[in-house]
């Protein structure tokens, strides 16, 4: 079953933080944003995680691959390797509000001994771009929350959790 | 004793009742006016069935409860189990009187086979969000999840993301795994308050769900 942990909703900001999110309640969560809208830039969004202190891990420690689908053109492949950050989140061009659609499956974050392992899936913007990804955090550690940045100027953001719990 | 001056009845008379803060002595009923007001305390799945619906032979399934205008997230579950046609979504701004069937859908998708050929990309502009793609036999059915975004706000388009696993087959004997994602939006800002799944041709049989996802 899903449970609700926590919405936030902000707006005209470069970033949105989620802290004590992740806890030992529960092994799996669900990540969802309907809004990345009204930028004041174009820009492409990333996302870091929090460690068990709360500060934002900026070393270069994340993984990952995926695919950029779009209505207008070609589909590009990319990936990241020993990033600071995850990559291909939110998009937006400017002054624009669509609404978007994310969904992101977090696993097993709390637990110290594992590295985190993330996919997300994602409809941006009004241009009809997608995102299908999946990452690694590859340095075993708890993690107990997340950061959206923008990378350039200021979007309004949401951010809903919940918990993926076994009956 | 009970006292039922309050709205719920239970003792104390007037304690605030709320999700993890509930005081006093219920009964059953009680306990069951606090749920449908979302005061109860305990654990609650966030992923609330709107409806299902098994159908067979059927031209179109036409999703139309009100409370699909109770969550800004749903998530659509559909089994195809025949067809040689290709299921579709449509949404209705109208509770489904009529459903938008102009050129507002704009999708994406790429469609991958164990049948050797390589991984395909589809992009379109056209009446119904993207083909689900198709189930090719009666036992080598179609499984379909679809996110989608933001039917309740009247200043978003509403969003969607799809994946499927089905089959492929060309000879009718040889049957290959067959996956597809994809994902597309409607350029209709509204409240849309109902679902249509529907072929691009023929008829539907199958199963499909629609859930809600609470947000508090």
């Amino acid at each position: 079953m899903l449970e609700f942990i926590k919405k936030v909703s902000n707006t005209s900001v470069s970033s949105l933080v989620m802290s004590n999110i992740f806890s030992a309640d529960y092994d799996d969560y669900l990540i969802q944003q309907t809004a990345y809208d009204d930028a004041s830039s174009t820009n492409d969004g990333t996302m870091r995680l929090l460690d068990s202190g709360g500060t934002v891990i900026t070393a270069s420690e994340y993984y990952y691959a995926g695919e950029n689908t779009r209505t207008y053109n070609n589909f590009s492949e990319s990936n990241g390797v020993g990033e600071t950050s995850f990559g291909y989140f939110g998009f937006q061009d400017s002054s624009t509000t669509t609404g978007v659609g994310m969904s992101m499956y977090v696993f097993k974050p709390h637990e110290s001994s594992l590295f985190t392992k993330c996919i997300w899936q994602a409809q941006m913007g009004g241009g009809g771009q997608g995102r299908w990804y999946g990452g690694s955090h590859q340095v075993a550690e708890t993690i107990t929350g997340i950061q959206f940045d923008t990378g350039s100027g200021t979007v309004d953001i949401d951010c809903i959790v919940y918990g993926i719990k076994g009956l | 004793m009970v006292d039922k001056s309050n709205t719920y009845g239970f003792v104390p008379s007037s304690p605030t009742q709320a999700r993890g803060s509930n005081t006093g002595i219920f009964e059953v009923n009680d306990i069951t006016d606090l749920l449908l007001d979302e005061k109860w305390s305990g654990e609650f799945d966030a992923l609330e069935l709107i409806e299902t619906r098994t159908f067979s032979s059927q031209s179109t399934i036409n999703f139309t409860t009100s409370s699909i205008t109770d969550y800004d997230v749903h998530f659509f579950t559909f089994n195809h189990t025949f067809g040689g046609n290709t299921p579709a979504l449509r949404v209705s701004s109208d509770g489904g009187t009529s459903y938008l069937s102009t050129n507002e859908y704009d999708w994406n998708y790429r469609t991958m086979s164990r049948d050797g050929s390589s991984g395909t990309q589809y992009r379109d502009n056209g009446t119904y969000f993207m083909p689900l793609s198709r189930s090719v036999s009666a036992d080598h059915g179609l499984g379909s999840n679809v996110w989608i975004y933001n039917m309740n706000d009247s200043y978003k388009y509403t969003q969607f993301t799809i994946q499927s696993s089905g089959t492929s087959t060309s000879d009718g004997v040889n049957y290959y795994s067959r996956t597809f994602f994809g994902n597309g939006f409607v350029e209709d800002k509204a409240v849309h308050n109902a679902l249509q799944l529907l072929p691009n041709t023929g008829t539907l049989s199958g199963t499909a769900s629609l859930y809600g996802l609470k947000q508090n």
